[in-house]
């Protein structure tokens, strides 16, 4: 029940976001609607936070909202001003979220950890924005990156993230379903037009959750979480594998490619629980 | 300054040191000190738990006990249930956050006398970062020297008191099916300082 509960709101948001988007394509703001979509799924998840933020539950809420009101910028910015963006966003979450912490001592393991995150998004940005814009390539990974973290850090002792982690990957999915479906059903092209920049946006995302994880998670075994980041590159490896293939093929290949990392970082973080 | 304005200026003074030493001042001795909790877990059975590092401070004015005051810290990440893992848990970001709100606090405001040795301190209560207003009923139980050292005095206290983790916005609680009505029950044992 408590499954249903956290899969099936979200999901039915990601379908009606679809419902929006696919049949109104001249919605300029596609990027804006996706990002409130996450914040209002954190909301439902975390509560509404205290002004001024307390505790990190509650950064994270002005985390995501900072994301939507830089979405619309993000949206028309070149790429490599896209790719400093989005390392922004991570410093400043970083900071953000243990700003209490630098009076009594950061450990070296977050640091490391939010360092790579740093690394290794706006790397994915950079790939995302020239991989083929109708693909579901980076969804399909994005979608493994999201549910893999949620599983991460419920076995890392951070239920609070895990159910935000799976819940963002039951909006994406929700949003993804009826044009993977059209594909699965005959069609050789997307019935709907994947935004240009959902990827920076779920990117962007992970981005803030993964540096949550990684400062917070009190059991989190730190190969875990780089084979998360490995995950979250994962579709760079289906791009290079094949490219130019029909959308089904590389959707069910990014999948199963970063399903391999994915796993490896459930089964250490399981044997570490 | 006439004689009798001096006489009265040294009564007050004299007073005023006589009040002051009365206020004794005593440090928690933390390994004879039982900060433990229970919570009901999910209609089952009550869960057991305790601190077990608690540092603090009392000035204890045995004359007067609503002039005395009391500072308690406890470290939230020595949270112990019997459990490692759920310690880990219990102390982790759903629930006490122990990495971003190392301790848990209390600092009385104002104190109740209500029996011999009883009384009601009032204080604020500072947990995952948010403050809220308990009240501690406290039991004075004895004070007296160490047989086997005159020169160390102790005194003891039992305190009771419920709080509700939601107040303090730790509404996992509810999700794992416990409480939130935490009830605490302190037995601590203090070092008079000369």
């Amino acid at each position: 029940m408590m499954i249903v509960s956290l899969i099936l709101p979200p999901l039915c948001l990601g379908i009606g976001l679809f419902a929006v988007l696919g049949f109104s394509p001249r919605i300029s703001r596609h990027s804006t609607l996706i990002a409130i979509g996450l914040l209002l799924v954190a909301v439902i998840h975390l509560g509404l936070p205290a002004f001024p933020p307390i505790s990190s539950k509650h950064k994270i809420i002005y985390l995501l909202l900072l994301i939507c009101i830089l979405a619309p910028v993000a949206q028309n910015l070149p790429p490599y001003r896209r790719i400093l963006l989005t390392g922004l966003i991570i410093l400043t979450a970083f900071f953000f979220l243990n700003w209490r912490r630098f009076a009594f001592g950061l450990p070296l393991g977050p640091i490391l950890m939010s360092g790579l995150t740093f690394a290794i998004v706006p790397t994915g940005v950079a790939f995302a924005d020239r991989s083929d814009k109708d693909s579901f390539l980076w969804p399909a990974g994005l979608f493994v990156t999201l549910l893999s973290t949620g599983l991460v850090g419920l076995l890392s002792g951070y239920l609070g993230l895990a159910q935000l982690g799976i819940a963002h990957a039951a909006l994406l999915g929700g949003l993804l379903l009826i044009p993977f479906l059209g594909l699965v059903f005959g069609s050789r092209k997307p019935i709907f037009k994947i935004p240009t920049d959902t990827a920076w946006i779920f990117l962007t995302n992970f981005g803030v959750l993964g540096v949550m994880l990684a400062s917070f998670a009190t059991n989190l075994h730190p190969a875990a979480y780089c084979l998360l980041l490995i995950t979250l590159i994962s579709p760079l490896g289906a791009a290079y594998l094949l490219p130019m293939r029909p959308a089904l093929l590389t959707t069910l290949v990014s999948c199963a490619i970063s399903a391999i990392p994915a796993t490896g970082a459930i089964l250490i973080a399981f044997s570490h629980f | 300054m006439n004689f009798l304005s001096k006489s009265a200026l040294a009564a007050i003074l004299i007073s005023a040191s006589t009040m002051a030493t009365a206020k004794e001042r005593y440090l928690v001795h933390e390994d004879h000190t039982w900060v433990t909790f229970s919570v009901n877990h999910a209609g089952w059975a009550n869960a057991r738990g305790m601190f077990r590092t608690v540092s603090g401070e009392i000035n204890f004015d045995q004359e007067d006990v609503t002039q005395s005051s009391v500072s308690v810290i406890l470290e939230a990440a020595s949270l112990d249930t019997n459990s490692k893992q759920r310690d880990r848990d219990m102390a982790g970001a759903d629930f006490l956050n122990s990495i971003e709100f190392p301790q848990i606090t209390f600092d009385s405001t104002r104190i109740e006398k209500t029996g011999e040795r009883t009384g009601i301190v009032y204080g604020d209560m500072s947990m995952v970062g948010v403050t809220r207003e308990v009240a501690l009923d406290v039991t004075w139980n004895a004070e007296f020297a160490l047989p086997w050292d005159p020169s160390t005095i102790k005194t003891g206290f039992s305190a009771t008191t419920q709080i509700d983790g939601t107040d303090f916005g730790i509404n996992s609680l509810v999700d794992f099916g416990l409480g939130p009505k935490i009830n605490v029950v302190i037995d601590l044992e203090a070092i008079r300082q000369n």
